[in-house]
């Protein structure tokens, strides 16, 4: 461990700063800064902050193997005077992983702003220019870095909250919106209560650590908290798995629940979902950076509580594992460009979960990296489809645009080959197959080979319902509103063009940073660590035998293809077939117990391709019935109604109530107190 | 003089107030007997009472800056001069951190309150002037005292004023709400007098050893304050007493109706310092005193506090009306603090300190921006609004930065008090943290639907169109708190360094005080000086 000679503090810092100036020029003083400034401040500041990581980041690979960089920059809170004194210092390290990490944020960030620049600068909705939106992005941005910079728990849980709060802002940026700022305000609360668990999972630990060395801050005294942690006992519910809980699994329990809430996995995902509406660069820092970077980079900094909680980590990689093929599923039977991508965001994020799960941050973190790449670049596509039809969302009103956005088409493809994990050239392919190889052996997890199987069905279904995206929108019939001119539709410029096909070709080029050894001894010749990733963030090669890997390979390719085979097929070429099936079944089907309803009417027409749906009215029930009305809608009626509309009651304005109330309470305390006296 | 006045810092910031009032007074009076039908302007009475009160501002931050020794963990500045030797009455005043957060926001507050009168209270302004003075008066007082006796009048000139203030500037129940915040305010006075005289009946009435004497302070080792009757039963007197004028779950019930009819400067001084007096009184005298009930019956404490918080903060989120929902916000705000205390955790009671400052600050921004809406709108009722961010981008901000405070968001002045409480109570007491917890998130679902509801969402009422939004002086007015607010939260330090030692301090006396302790103290009390015994009330 080495003290950096850059100072690590100043990469959150100068983001920090833009968003201050482009916020009080904004917020405060009311003045708009011309489009150039604004592209200059935040651009400087964003570009400074790579820069300084850069320079950090090679410093570190100059540095000896396991080396980190520290740089200590004064003391936040505490004065240190009590024994116990809780002391948050402004405390930064710069290793491997967080050095991973930070370089794609801050990369995702410059992307990000350049795509606002290209898209916010002509949207009059409620700004003029993308001033706001900017100083929220490098607030972002600052929050982000500073949570994989710091090496102190406490700051890193300010920017662990800072993200919540820049994630309201993103999201609720059309604040004029009310569905919008609904979803933004319902994102704030869910990610609250990741805070709340978060920050007891840091006490927790504090008080494990108080036992054996006095106190910790930074993250590598978390690994002496671990035999305290083990031998501190809860007495558990017994449903959950076990009837008396160790510190470690309590600590992986809140660290799951904050895991979850961050990135939108089931039981959370509701928010990622209703915020489809927002900005498409919003859409893309939340999707690619603030829900997937923060949970992901928790997830590796903490892996050894999944270690040392098995069920936990099963949990984990079950929820995961549901949330990939949920997801999925979900993703089939949208109509709208966003929520479709936000529900496949969902199932990506779960498939990095179940990585995590199990304890393997190399395919977690190149999850993320692939993550990031090709949704990227699929949401700037699909924002790019969605300006060329007037800001419609609905797939029923696209369809054989690509032949209009040519260059926009082959950015697409790259993507969607990446995601759907088709070819062996792309990140995508060589991430899912490193999942697998790292949930098929894993002992600890509970169902493993299940899980396995899970994983290769949510990738099929993920390629189907990619693919059907892809068609509906690209291919086909035009169904463009005749409001809109044909001839009108053409790519976009150099501004968005360029950092599309920077993405494409870091899709591409992205193989190279993290190919599977089987892949390196395959097709090329005595080549060592090729999976360069695992090796640089010291991890040990994976343990799966070689016959293993080829087989899982070959079922997840297969799995993929089937899956864009079948959407192919069902949505290009035989349309006409498959809406004859589907009307006469579900046409049976509804017929026999509801009549000529309204809802057997539409289950006909979505069983079509022209609607958009393909199968999602089981899945529908399952979410708004199960998920959104018992668990959301029940726990929010409990709330508002049960207890708070009752307990309104009380407050009834009658002086004799209020006085017999405290009067009743006083002696019920006083009775309380002493008949615990007297027990 | 000016030596004298140096020397005698805290009485000079306590009776400035009191005195430049009562000066006013009796120049009005003797102007009208020279010429009847004249007097002081309205204008005059303000003019001077704002440059005195932004006078005591400065003196208080010379004091904090200049003189106040972080280092020092006990009372210090400490004047001590006897007033009514045959009664055991002393003018005894000191500062410790605890007292300076106070004192600061007490004195910070005041021009502000001052201005927001100005603009408000249109009918006998200088009547209403006088009593600020003397609010401003007895809470600096009572932040000061050193001494029981002089602690329970300065509590009590809190109380005459306020309750004047309610009657005769208050909204259109103001009769019932001041006959409701007397009878309150008035059963809290006697218990915490009867608890005060049980307490001070085996010796002195100074909190602590007096300058040069061996007499032991009513907080210090060695005192047992249950000599008379039970310690159970003080507790509970000084519990139902303070917990009537913070006040907390389940005693709370009047407030937010008071709070309705209240007039708005007055809401806003009590909201930001008025009720801190409780926590205080708390913190102070309570948990050193009563620490054997306390220590038996902290989860049952902690358990009722938690609950109280999380129905406080439950009721802010059904909320239809803006000052009712900072009502509630405050009690559950205070219930939280009060959790602090009752953690007798040094984190925690650092952190109530910090929260009671922080809460200051956003409850005095929130009722700032409900009164300039109010001035626009003439309504409180969040169904009238929404959508503001529109026309009123300024207040809007300015709003979601006191919002985002309020709830503990980093970097503003809410995350750190919150921070430390949390660690503090989640350091001891699991369950209770766990409750805590689920009220925290609680109160950041209410806070960002409050804040929805006003500032967001379609612009569908006409009559919001046309808003104006902050004037220049409204935002300055607004940056004296909002500047401090996020200042505080990217450098605590200052306040850190100096409420940490006093929390120490405090738990130092409830360590000298725990029964196993002070037996053996009282023994060797005993056998030297039993004088100390004596009563003296």
């Amino acid at each position: 461990m080495g003290e950096s000679s850059v100072p690590l503090g100043w990469i959150p810092a100068l983001p920090l700063l833009g968003a201050v100036i482009l916020g009080v020029m904004r917020g405060l003083l009311r003045r708009d800064i011309s489009s150039r400034w604004t592209a200059l401040v935040s651009l400087g500041a964003v570009v400074s902050s790579l820069g300084l990581l850069l320079a950090a980041f090679f410093e570190l690979l100059r540095s000896p193997p396991d080396g980190v960089l520290v740089s200590r920059m004064g003391t936040w809170m505490g004065a240190g005077i009590a024994p116990d004194a809780t002391i948050v210092d402004f405390a930064f390290r710069l290793d491997p992983l967080s050095a991973v990490i930070a370089l794609l944020v801050a990369g995702a960030g410059f992307l990000a702003i350049v795509q606002s620049l290209g898209t916010l600068s002509m949207d009059e909705r409620e700004d003029r220019g993308p001033q706001r939106f900017l100083g929220f992005t490098c607030l972002a941005l600052a929050a982000m870095l500073l949570l994989v910079l710091a090496d102190d728990v406490f700051l890193f849980w300010a920017a662990w909250c800072g993200l919540g709060l820049s994630t309201w802002c993103l999201l609720g940026f059309w604040y004029a919106d009310e569905d919008q700022t609904k979803a933004a305000s319902l994102a704030f609360v869910v990610g609250r209560i990741g805070d709340a668990t978060l920050l007891a999972a840091w006490v927790l630990m504090l008080r494990a650590g108080s036992g054996t060395d006095g106190s910790f801050s930074g993250f590598d005294e978390l690994q002496s908290v671990r035999p305290g942690l083990q031998a501190v006992m809860f007495q558990g519910a017994g449903f959950l798995g076990s009837d008396s809980w160790t510190g470690a699994e309590v600590v992986a329990g809140l660290i799951l629940i904050a895991l979850l809430s961050k990135s939108a996995l089931l039981p959370f995902s509701r928010w990622m979902i209703d915020s489809a509406k927002a900005p498409v660069p919003a859409l893309i820092l939340v999707q690619t950076v603030l829900s997937v970077g923060a949970p992901i980079y928790l997830g590796s900094r903490m892996s050894f509580v999944f270690s040392d909680a098995p069920w936990v980590a099963s949990w984990a990689a079950w929820l995961g594992a549901a949330s990939a093929l949920f997801g999925a599923l979900m993703a089939c039977g949208q109509r709208d460009v966003f929520r479709l991508l936000s529900w496949s965001t969902v199932s990506q994020l779960g498939l990095a979960l179940v990585a995590l799960a199990a304890v393997d941050e190399a395919a977690a973190v190149f999850q993320l990296i692939a993550h990031a790449l090709h949704k990227g670049l699929l949401l700037m596509t699909m924002g790019v489809v969605v300006a060329a039809v007037g800001g419609r969302t609905d797939i029923r009103l696209m369809g054989n645009l690509g032949s209009r956005l040519w260059r926009t088409r082959i950015d697409t493809w790259v993507a969607v080959l990446s995601i759907c994990g088709l070819v062996p050239a792309t990140v995508g392919f060589f991430s899912i197959e490193q999942i697998l190889f790292a949930i098929a052996p894993s002992e600890h997890l509970a169902g493993s080979m299940v899980l396995v199987w899970m994983v290769i069905a949510a990738i099929g279904v993920t390629a189907f319902g990619v693919m059907r995206l892809v068609y509906l929108t690209l291919y086909g019939e035009s169904r463009i509103p005749p409001s809109i001119r044909w001839a009108g539709i053409e790519d976009p410029g150099p501004a968005l063009l360029w950092p599309m096909a920077l993405l494409a070709v870091s899709i591409l080029v992205g193989v190279l940073i993290a190919m599977p050894q089987i892949w390196a001894d395959l097709l090329f010749v005595e080549i060592q660590h090729a999976n360069s990733l695992r090796y640089f963030l010291g991890l040990d090669p994976v343990g799966l035998a070689v016959e293993k890997q080829w087989t899982l390979v070959a079922w997840a390719s297969g799995s993929a293809w089937l899956g864009s085979a079948a959407g192919v097929w069902l949505y290009l070429y035989k349309p006409a077939w498959w809406s004859q099936i589907t009307q006469w079944s579900a046409g049976h089907w509804w017929r026999r117990g509801h009549g000529e309803s309204r809802r057997g009417h539409r289950l006909e027409a979505i069983w079509t391709f022209r609607t958009g749906w393909s199968g999602g009215v089981p899945f529908k029930w399952i979410r708004d019935g199960a998920i959104e009305g018992l668990v959301l809608r029940g726990g929010e009626w409990g709330f508002r109604n049960l207890i708070s509309q009752r307990a309104r009651r009380l407050q009834s304005g009658r002086a004799s109530q209020y006085f017999a109330t405290a009067l009743l309470a006083c002696w019920a305390i006083l009775i309380g107190l002493f008949w615990i006296t007297r027990g | 003089m000016v030596s004298w006045a140096i020397d005698h810092v805290l009485t000079v910031i306590i009776l400035l107030p009191g005195s430049l009032g009562f000066c006013l007074v009796a120049i009005d009076a003797l102007i009208a007997s020279l010429r009847p039908g004249w007097s002081l302007p309205e204008r005059v009475w303000w003019s001077l009472t704002f440059l005195l009160s932004l006078g005591v501002f400065a003196l208080t931050l010379l004091e904090v800056v200049w003189v106040f020794d972080p280092e020092v963990f006990g009372p210090q500045l400490i004047e001590f001069v006897p007033w009514v030797p045959s009664a055991g009455l002393n003018w005894f005043v000191g500062v410790d951190g605890l007292s300076l957060v106070l004192i600061v926001l007490t004195t910070g507050l005041v021009p502000l309150v001052l201005v927001v009168t100005r603009r408000q209270i249109t009918e006998s302004q200088k009547s209403f002037l006088f009593c600020i003075l003397m609010v401003e008066m007895g809470l600096l007082g009572a932040f000061l005292a050193l001494d029981a006796a002089l602690l329970f009048l300065a509590w009590q000139l809190i109380l005459l004023p306020t309750f004047l203030m309610v009657g005769r500037w208050g909204g259109a129940e103001r009769i019932r709400a001041a006959r409701r915040l007397g009878v309150a305010w008035g059963l809290g006075s006697m218990l915490f007098l009867w608890a005060l005289l049980v307490v001070t009946a085996g010796g002195t009435l100074s909190l602590y050893a007096p300058p040069g004497s061996d007499v032991v302070g009513l907080l210090e080792g060695g005192r047992d304050a249950g000599i008379v009757v039970s310690q159970v039963w003080v507790f509970l007197a000084f519990l139902i007493s303070f917990g009537l004028t913070i006040p907390i779950f389940p005693m709370h019930a009047w407030w937010s109706e008071i709070d309705r009819e209240t007039p708005m400067p007055l809401t806003l001084f009590l909201n930001a310092v008025g009720l801190k007096v409780g926590t205080y009184f708390l913190m102070r005298l309570v948990l050193p005193l009563c620490v054997d009930v306390i220590e038996g019956f902290q989860a049952t404490l902690l358990v009722v506090t938690a609950l109280g918080m999380a129905y406080a903060l439950m009721q802010a989120s059904i909320q239809n009306d803006f000052r009712r929902f900072v009502s509630w916000w405050t009690i559950g705000q205070l219930a939280f603090i009060t959790l602090g205390v009752f953690s007798m955790d040094d984190r925690g009671l650092s952190g109530a300190m910090m929260t009671m400052l922080s809460h200051g600050l956003t409850c005095a921004a929130l009722l700032l921006l409900f009164g300039a809406l109010f001035e626009r709108r003439e309504t409180s009722d969040l169904s009238e609004l929404g959508g503001l961010a529109r026309p009123m981008p300024v207040f809007s901000s300015f709003l979601a930065i006191t919002i985002l405070s309020a709830i503990g968001l980093p970097p503003l002045i809410g995350f750190v008090g919150e921070l430390m409480m949390l660690i503090g109570i989640s350091s001891r007491h699991l369950g209770v943290a766990s409750l805590t917890f689920f009220a925290w998130v609680l109160g950041a679902g209410a806070a960002i639907r409050f804040y929805r509801r006003v500032a967001w969402g379609p612009l569908e009422r006409p009559e919001n169109r046309g808003l104006i939004d902050l004037r220049l002086g409204e935002r300055f007015v607004l940056l004296w708190v909002l500047i401090p607010m996020v200042i505080l939260g990217v450098y605590p330090a200052p306040v850190l360094r100096r409420v940490e030692p006093t929390a120490l301090e405090i738990l130092r006396l409830i360590d000298e005080r725990s029964e196993p302790n002070r037996e053996a103290v009282v023994i060797e009390l005993r056998d030297g000086d039993s004088s100390v015994l004596e009563p003296r009330l």
